[in-house]
């Protein structure tokens, strides 16, 4: 595989579209979901309701843009306050400085109607697929024959030293590692690919921004061999539901995926997997064979994961990706439209309707269609053609696992406090962000210290993830 | 259809309140102006002189703005605040103005409150401000202006007469601002400045350009090459002045040094400068203003937006390098005069000076290069200036300015987080490089026009500047007053070679150790040098290579490899006058390899002038780099570590401590702090010359 630099990133133009989006959805340079005076950004359910109403009076969203834009918001929904809308919109100056200090930083934003937009994203992931995508590095990597390589933090040298030889291997064969450049098995595929000179993806949880300037990117992002990608504005910090939401654009991109490590029933890794074989079935998913990697891999195994045969050649490694029933680059070709569709089709193909698999034509839509939600949004309407919109306080799926409410719910505290403990916390912090006892958050906690997941400090009293 | 905020009667009404006078009209254009940014999302270009009006057409517009329930303004603009003519107007009206910038920050606070609250209408800030990780991501990014104003606004050119880092991001911020209207302001444009401007501020621009011409002025050039006869002429010229006025020049030191003469003369005058703080630069503008002084001796710091409509005269003792540069500066004289005067001195040290700020303009490719090396090589957190300074030996001036520019650029290969500097993943575009050599070329240029502009006759000054501004020559009238005498009186003359002569430059203490920098004679890491380890207040004789002495001293370090006997007594005499007390008992000297008899030597006959006894106490101890070659204090203060060795014994008396050049001071902070720790009195420092420092 031969690929050319990275062009040049100028200063970034973004169409009047992509500017109205992250008006509207963008946190921008603020941290959270915070946008104007206290009016919240709009969920992507929300912004849906919205796109609808413009589509009804044949306008999109750029229109929101110029002096019409009063008559436009009158006959928007009436579940959106006008108000809000009014003052999201009235960020054009924070959005000027935002578009202005990604590109200054390297980062630029993707929007659904941009040719770079990966077209596994609208193929894969349908209405879940994120409206804006911010990235760092070159973009064409996104066109490439992928595995995705996921694994705990906290995973034996042993097993980080196998999994860089994945990578490099993966290199060989022109394979582009994607993972999500988190410490521990990230790390060390998406290493293990750059250093034989190959090709990587890493699809961050945490600060975009924070990662592009990590010293050990920059030279594969200077050589284009890197893109560093998020579907959450760069500055943003860490938010307990963006870890989970990260997974599927994993594997959403991926040809194949191979879990290195995973605890058993808690975690993010082990979400993302069960997610993926019962539900979003993104691409074929294995396991390695190896006790070392926790007890989750045997029974991710149980649960439909094939196992991982190491092949041991690039021309072997090739046959594993390419055999897979998946969605090649070739096949999205005939079943994907151009990506010469205007932004306006775009985002309602996302937004407003899901389509099955394989229906093209971004044609105009039936504006009854059903509303559609996704994940971070909490009053979520399952469609009747899709699966339900995965909702946090639904994971994980209590259908296919044979578990008790009681473990459920540790499962589901521990997944939360992990996520959440990414960096230090007071017990506090945890009460307030959980809305329960302190007690319970003591004995969550202590769990998890003493499985040894999470670190206690002292003075005050915080947890921290190991 | 953009929708407009426009209400003719209310703007009327707010002029009227603004300027205190009921009958007020609007001036010719400001109207128009106001109408065009009272349309949503428009874009304005207003060129007009300073004193046209135009914080009355972003006042109004604010206002007008805020009657619609809109958000509030904000202006950014290099200046430091609203003049107080403007603070009062803004008042008047009911507008409420708030300034953020470095001298209240005691108030950030209050405003990011106040904006979270609705409770400004216009908030005022510098475009490096505007940039600051605090402005982007606190409280007050939240600020959601209906109406941006962006001052100076031909900075945004390359093509502008002055370079401002910053005005480069604003160029690039002005391209999308979706919902929020937009007013670029300048006094001064050319044609390819108004045509650059059209392609950044977009194709439905509203133009608004007044004419150029100050029909008042009468503009002269003097061509006096000697430091004296300028002098000499402005201490016989400004008492024959009716009102106040201005002189200009190029650095910081003659502007001391223009002032101390003037007053010497009798003349009410002070110096203005940057290095001021800003509450004594704004009791000097004060001062001006009120005519409690006759004049003001300023560097260009005294700047645009000054407005005392009664200036009777701009004078400048150096020729300032572009000819938008001297229309921006004498054009503050004669507002609201029939008649004032702008005359251009120009000096044989003028092109050395401009040239210098050619050549620091930029950094240069090795010091680019040196820079990213480092950041390359720097751990993930990344480093803080003072790191930095430890392993490039460059000032610390020019590696802020290296880094500021590489992190305006886009995509930039260099950023900083909280004060910590990280490479960035995109390497520097060539195209850096094309446009530092456009913009040095240009000022190369500029330099060449203005030596033009000093050649001309009387009477030709203004046509030419209105051309080089690309105005219409045919509207200038003739000057109507005649030329001033160019006339230097002899006797004057001799009065300012003497002052010369005597400047007496105070040289400060150095009080604290580089951070990161302490050498081991400081082992117990303290910064601080104790009020018994420093140097008392010293001083230079005359700055290097220029008027009084700093022929001389030249003359004996690099022809005759001996100081003439004058310098001793030139030194009595500064010693006379200084009277240093604890009266120094016995002389020392700083010691030098390369020139190992020069300075003892010569401390040795001051020691004999002024009967004491001369002791060389220091002596070297190895050899280290030329101190001069050491480009920022850290580095400085390292090749000295170790540099010295102290005698044994010491007289126990005060010293003095004479050394022939003084730049950074630490060669002084250094030699007397081993000095007094080897049981040394008080050391008083005297050097022949100063070089550095402002040119």
């Amino acid at each position: 595989m031969t690929l050319a630099p990275a062009p040049p990133m100028g200063p970034a133009t973004l169409s009047d579209n992509t500017q109205a989006v992250l008006l509207l959805t963008s946190p921008l340079l603020a941290g959270g979901d915070s946008g104007a005076a206290g009016a919240k950004v709009l969920s992507a359910g929300e912004y849906s309701q919205l796109a609808k109403s413009l589509l009804q009076t044949k306008h999109q969203p750029a229109d929101l843009l110029n002096g019409s834009k009063e008559a436009l918001l009158s006959a928007a929904p009436p579940e959106l306050d006008q108000a809000r809308l009014k003052q999201l919109l009235s960020r054009g100056f924070q959005l000027s400085q935002a578009i202005e200090h990604w590109a200054n930083r390297s980062i630029t934003v993707i929007g659904r109607a941009d040719e770079t937009y990966p077209r596994r994203y609208k193929q894969r992931l349908k209405h879940q697929a994120p409206p804006l995508l911010y990235a760092c590095g070159n973009p064409e990597l996104l066109h490439q024959p992928a595995l995705a390589v996921v694994g705990s933090r906290a995973t034996t040298e042993a097993l980080l030293q196998q999994t860089e030889q994945i990578g490099a291997l993966a290199a060989a064969a022109g394979i582009a590692i994607v993972s999500g450049a988190a410490r521990g098995v990230d790390e060390a595929a998406m290493v293990g690919a750059l250093q034989a000179g190959g090709y990587a993806i890493g699809v961050v949880a945490d600060s975009l921004e924070k990662m592009c300037a990590k010293p050990i990117w920059r030279q594969a992002l200077l050589d284009g061999r890197l893109l560093l990608l998020s579907s959450d504005a760069p500055s943003a910090r860490f938010q307990v539901w963006r870890a989970h939401g990260r997974n599927k654009l994993i594997y959403a991109l991926a040809d194949a995926a191979l879990v290195m490590s995973s605890a058993k029933g808690s975690g993010g890794t082990w979400e993302g997997a069960v997610e993926q074989l019962t539900k979003l079935q993104s691409c074929p998913l294995y396991v390695v064979d190896d006790p070392r990697g926790g007890e989750g891999l045997a029974a991710l195994h149980d649960l439909g994961a094939e196992l991982w045969s190491f092949p041991r050649t690039p021309e072997r490694l090739r046959e594993v990706i390419d055999n897979q029933p998946s969605l090649t680059d070739a096949s999205l070709e005939t079943c994907e439209p151009a990506p010469a569709v205007s932004a306006l089709e775009v985002v309602q193909e996302s937004l407003l309707e899901p389509r099955p698999a394989g229906v093209e034509q971004a044609s105009t839509k039936e504006p009854g269609a059903e509303t559609n939600e996704v994940e971070m949004n909490p009053v979520a309407a399952p469609d009747a053609g899709e699966p339900p919109a995965p909702k946090v306080v639904n994971e994980p799926s209590s259908i296919e696992l044979p578990m008790t409410p009681a473990n459920q719910l540790v499962s589901l505290a521990n997944k939360l406090l992990l996520e959440a403990l990414t960096e230090e916390r007071t017990e506090d912090e945890l009460e307030a962000l959980l809305g329960c006892t302190k007690p319970q958050i003591k004995a969550w906690c202590k769990n998890l210290v003493s499985e040894g997941l999470i670190r206690k400090l002292n003075k005050p009293v915080r947890y921290c993830k190991r | 259809m953009a929708v407009s905020v426009f209400r003719h009667a209310r703007a009327l009404e707010l002029l009227r309140l603004g300027s205190g006078n009921p009958s007020a009209d609007f001036r010719d254009g400001q109207l128009e102006a106001i109408q065009a940014v009272c349309s949503q999302g428009s874009r304005v270009l207003v060129v007009q002189k300073t004193g046209w009006g135009k914080s009355f057409v972003y006042f109004i517009s604010t206002l007008l703005y805020r009657d619609a329930g809109r958000g509030p303004a904000l202006l950014i603009s290099p200046l430091l605040s609203l003049m107080r003519n403007q603070v009062a107007a803004a008042q008047r009206m009911g507008l409420r103005a708030v300034t953020v910038n470095s001298e209240n920050q005691h108030h950030w606070q209050a405003i990011e409150e106040q904006v979270a609250t609705g409770e400004i209408d216009l908030l005022l800030i510098s475009p490096e401000r505007l940039h600051s990780e605090r402005f982007i991501l606190g409280p007050m990014a939240g600020l959601n202006p209906s109406l941006v104003v962006i001052d100076e606004a031909h900075c945004i050119s390359d093509w502008g007469h002055d370079f401002r880092p910053d005005y480069r991001r604003l160029g690039r911020l002005v391209k999308t601002i979706p919902n929020v209207s937009l007013l670029a302001t300048t006094a001064t444009a050319s044609q390819r400045v108004m045509d650059d401007l059209a392609t950044e501020l977009g194709p439905s621009l509203f133009q608004l350009r007044g004419d150029l011409n100050r029909a008042s002025l009468a503009l002269q050039t003097l061509k006096l090459n000697s430091q004296t006869a300028r002098l000499a002429w402005l201490a016989s010229t400004i008492p024959t002045m009716e009102g106040s006025g201005i002189v200009y020049t190029l650095t910081k030191r003659d502007a001391r040094v223009v002032a101390g003469w003037l007053k010497e003369c009798g003349v009410k005058a002070e110096a203005y400068f940057g290095g001021k703080d800003a509450a004594e630069r704004e009791r000097l503008e004060e001062a001006l203003i009120q005519d409690d002084l006759d004049v003001l001796v300023a560097t260009t710091a005294l700047g645009m937006g000054y407005d005392k409509p009664n200036l009777a005269y701009v004078f400048h003792y150096q020729m300032p390098g572009s000819v938008v540069a001297y229309y921006q500066q004498v054009g503050r004289a004669g507002r609201a005069l029939e008649a004032a005067r702008g005359v251009l001195l120009s000096g044989r040290e003028d092109e050395r000076i401009n040239q210098f700020f050619i050549n620091n303009a930029f950094p240069t490719r090795s010091d680019v290069q040196e820079v990213l090396i480092a950041l390359d090589a720097a751990p993930e957190e990344g480093l803080h200036i003072n790191r930095l300074m430890e392993t490039i030996n460059l000032s610390e001036q020019r590696i802020q300015q290296t880094l500021k520019l590489l992190s305006l650029e886009v995509p930039a290969p260099v950023g900083s987080t909280k004060g910590m500097w990280q490479r960035l993943p995109a390497d520097l575009a060539p195209a850096f490089w094309q446009r530092v050599e456009r913009l040095a070329q240009r000022r190369e240029e500029e330099l060449s026009e203005m030596q033009t502009f000093l050649k001309l006759p009387y009477g030709s000054h203004m046509p030419f500047v209105v051309r080089a501004l690309d105005g219409d020559p045919s509207t200038v009238t003739a000057p109507t007053l005649a030329p001033l005498s160019e006339a230097v009186d002899q006797a004057l003359a001799i009065q300012a070679a003497e002052y010369l002569k005597r400047l007496d430059i105070p040289i400060g203490p150095r009080q604290e150790w580089p951070l990161w920098g302490i050498p081991s004679f400081a082992p117990d890491r303290n910064k601080y040098i104790g009020t018994k380890r420093q140097a008392q207040w010293g001083r230079a004789l005359c700055y290097w290579s220029d008027a009084g002495w700093g022929d001389l001293v030249e003359q004996g370090k690099y022809r005759d490899g001996v100081f003439d006997q004058s310098l001793v007594d030139a030194c009595v005499a500064l010693i006379g006058r200084w009277n240093p007390s604890p009266r120094p008992e016995w002389v020392c000297c700083i010691p030098s390899s390369r020139h190992p008899e020069l300075v003892p030597d010569f401390a040795a006959r001051l020691a004999d002038a002024l009967d004491l006894l001369f002791y060389a106490a220091l002596a070297k101890a190895r050899q280290n780099e030329q101190q001069k070659a050491m480009q920022n204090s850290t580095q400085q203060v390292r090749n000295l570590d170790g540099a010295f060795a102290v005698a044994q014994e010491l007289p126990s008396g005060p010293c003095l401590l004479v050394d022939d050049m003084v730049d950074s001071r630490w060669t002084f902070a250094v030699a007397a702090w081993q000095l007094r720790a080897a049981g040394s009195g008080p050391v008083f420092p005297l050097a022949l010359a100063q070089t550095g420092q402002g040119r």
